[in-house]
């Protein structure tokens, strides 16, 4: 696995295995890396809507408390369209999903990896936690900003506040054997279930 | 409480409703605009109801009437703010609207002398068939005008049916004094009155019951009103029919072509035929649906809509989505009201008047322009104006950024149609849709780049 830099992604792009559009300046064509900029939406997570996160909200596999599920996944987060040119206030200790302006397609022999860009790093500005975007990703990526300063941020749609970085796969995923992810074909971001797959693990379930 | 006493207390009551207004975003330009322009006529409102005496019924009816108005624009507007549409897909429209809805008559005007453009509110409301734009009444004497536009509710994002409003919007332009007449006039002397069934209310009234000629499925709705409503020949015209209504229904849908292109054709077949499947019911102020898509395939076609040529295997869908049109047309001629002579005339006329507008006119599209759009929509790209490319230069390879900025949102919403009409099972109209709207989004970006460039600061 090795890293692909600058004239390696610029191939790929040409050659379409690889998409990231659009790129509307060239400075966000990096050594070895793309600058990604941010959209125009932004989802927070709902303080008064939940007393804490817990994996045993998402089990339901009886399909029992089908209006419960739905009725917190629609009000885990508040959406916030932020036009071009407004201004997105992260304030300290914040978590807010925003999706990048970029569409992103990641062939099957690639992996990303989403990491801030220095410069907002160095002003408290976290940007991703899951920073890796599997083989055969398309979508958005959601970036993960958190205010890691004791002042406000302003943000502004448009903003290049992440990069990601390419690195090939030795072995290539085969199209049949990638697992559809939760968020693939995503045009905003959206809570995830993080529970899905470990129902097993978690005492509500157990006693059904 | 007298009625004066009421009246001025509705008036404080909706004071503090605009105010809550505030409590919201409303997109770019933010609430300023519409929060002083309503305040302004809140003022003026209550100053008359000051200036009225106790006992002055007919003043204070009227004076009624005009709080009731604005409390309703205000509501209107309240529920238009931010979240509630496709922002970056209102944003072109606003253009146009601000282009094609200012009043040039208007005595009011800014510190340049230039009319105040109109104020653009959308809002997400109703069921399927709530497309509309609610124009600014004339009851108060105002600074700018306020269109409130609405969106079916389930549709809000469903940016490749919006167009449609091109229909609405010419509605709004002929609201405008200084545009009515000279619009009515294109409709009557080029459309109506060289029509063979138009041209009065009897030869409206014979076309429609020449029980030889009529199609059945026209026949068997005029026997259900002729039955529900004990309308026939002899009355269909002063008790049925606002042919008044009509003719500005065949204008605005000509506006809504010129102004969208292919794609406002496309929302008009799904949308007009999702209500009234047959086509052939007659409405009181909608001519039948049959009819006005007839017309409107035959304008697209006179305009060469359909004859543009592409690589062959973007052919195969640009085919597919002309035949998906035509299917929709009433192969009886009965529903053929107009000449091609005659809707060729009538676009020369309104594609001169919207020319005059900024933006109003759709360019007409070019294979150029278009098909990089279509292969990007297939691919589950968004649409945009944009290519990456490696260039040699000094015998190096060299990363270069390619922009089309003549890429109008309009024509994303046409390559969008197409792309839907190929018959690729993993990508449907919902897929489309939502790649237009984000190229829609990303091709606003592009600009917004470009004129940073332009200006010399990137």
């Amino acid at each position: 696995m090795s890293a692909l830099s600058k004239i390696d992604i610029a191939k790929r792009l040409d050659d379409k295995s690889l998409t990231v559009s659009p790129l509307i300046n060239m400075n966000q064509l990096g050594e070895s890396s793309i600058d990604l900029r941010m959209g125009t939406v932004v989802m927070l997570a709902r303080a008064g809507a939940q007393s804490h996160v817990d994996p045993a909200a998402y089990v339901n596999r009886d399909n029992t408390n089908k209006h419960e599920l739905k009725r917190k996944k629609q009000q885990k987060h508040e959406r916030f369209d932020i036009p071009f040119t407004h201004p997105f206030l992260l304030h300290p200790g914040t978590l807010a999903l925003v999706p990048t302006l970029e569409w992103v397609k990641i062939p099957q022999d690639i992996q990303a990896i989403v990491t801030a860009r220095s410069s907002w790093a160095r002003e408290g500005l976290n940007i991703a936690t899951a920073t890796i975007v599997n083989p055969g990703y398309c979508g958005i990526i959601t970036l993960e900003l958190a205010n890691f300063g004791e002042i406000p941020i302003t943000l502004y749609p448009g903003l290049r506040l992440a990069q990601m970085a390419f690195y090939d796969i030795a072995t290539p995923a085969k199209i049949t054997n990638i697992k559809t992810s939760q968020f693939n074909g995503k045009f905003e971001p959206s809570a995830g279930d993080i529970a899905d797959g470990d129902y097993c693990f978690i005492p509500e379930h157990q006693k059904k | 409480m007298d009625a004066r006493e009421f009246l001025l207390n509705e008036c404080a009551n909706l004071n503090t409703v605009l105010e809550e207004t505030l409590r919201y975003e409303y997109g770019v330009e933010g609430s300023r605009i519409f929060f002083e322009e309503c305040l302004n006529r809140l003022e003026l409102i209550e100053q008359l109801i000051n200036a009225a005496s106790p006992t002055s019924s007919t003043a204070l009816s009227e004076y009624f009437y005009k709080l009731e108005e604005l409390s309703s624009l205000i509501s209107r507007i309240e529920r238009s703010s931010l979240k509630e549409y496709s922002w970056p897909f209102l944003e072109e429209f606003k253009e146009i609207s601000l282009s094609a809805c200012t009043d040039p008559n208007t005595t009011q005007v800014d510190e340049n002398g230039n009319p105040y453009p109109p104020q653009v509110h959308v809002l997400a409301e109703g069921g399927l068939s709530s497309y509309l734009i609610h124009v600014d009444g004339r009851r108060i004497p105002s600074k700018r005008r306020i269109l409130t536009i609405f969106f079916p509710r389930t549709l809000k994002h469903y940016v490749l049916l919006h167009p449609i409003l091109g229909h609405e919007m010419g509605h709004a332009i002929f609201s405008i004094a200084a545009y009515e007449g000279l619009l009515d006039k294109v409709v009557e002397e080029y459309l109506i009155q060289k029509s063979r069934f138009f041209t009065s209310e009897s030869s409206i009234a014979e076309w429609l019951y020449t029980t030889s000629v009529t199609p059945k499925s026209v026949s068997i709705f005029l026997s259900v009103i002729e039955a529900e409503l004990e309308i026939d020949q002899s009355n269909v015209m002063t008790d049925y029919i606002d042919f008044v209504a009509w003719k500005e229904e065949f204008l605005c849908d000509f506006i809504g072509l010129l102004m969208f292109g292919p794609s406002f054709l496309a929302a008009q077949c799904d949308l007009l035929y999702s209500i009234d499947s047959t086509g052939s019911e007659i409405g009181n102020y909608h001519p039948p649906t049959a009819c006005r898509v007839n017309t409107m395939i035959a304008a697209a076609q006179i305009l060469g809509y359909d004859t543009l040529k592409f690589d062959t295997d973007i052919q195969i869908a640009v085919d597919a989505f002309w035949k998906s049109i035509l299917e929709k047309k009433q192969l009886d001629s009965w529903f053929d009201v107009f000449t091609n002579d005659q809707i060729q005339t009538t676009l020369t006329k309104l594609s001169a008047f919207l020319s005059t507008h900024k933006k109003a006119l759709y360019p007409q599209p070019t294979t150029e322009r278009i098909q990089p759009l279509i292969k990007q929509v297939l691919k589950k790209i968004p649409p945009v104006g944009y290519e990456f490319k490696l260039k040699t230069v000094d015998g190096e390879l060299t990363p270069d950024l390619a922009f089309d900025y003549s890429v109008d949102f309009r024509d994303i919403l046409f390559a969008g149609w197409i792309a839907a009409s190929a018959g690729d099972p993993s990508l449907n109209f919902e897929d489309a849709n939502k790649l237009c709207e984000y190229g829609i989004l990303q091709q606003r970006a592009i600009k917004m780049m470009n004129a940073e460039v332009n200006k010399g600061a990137v």
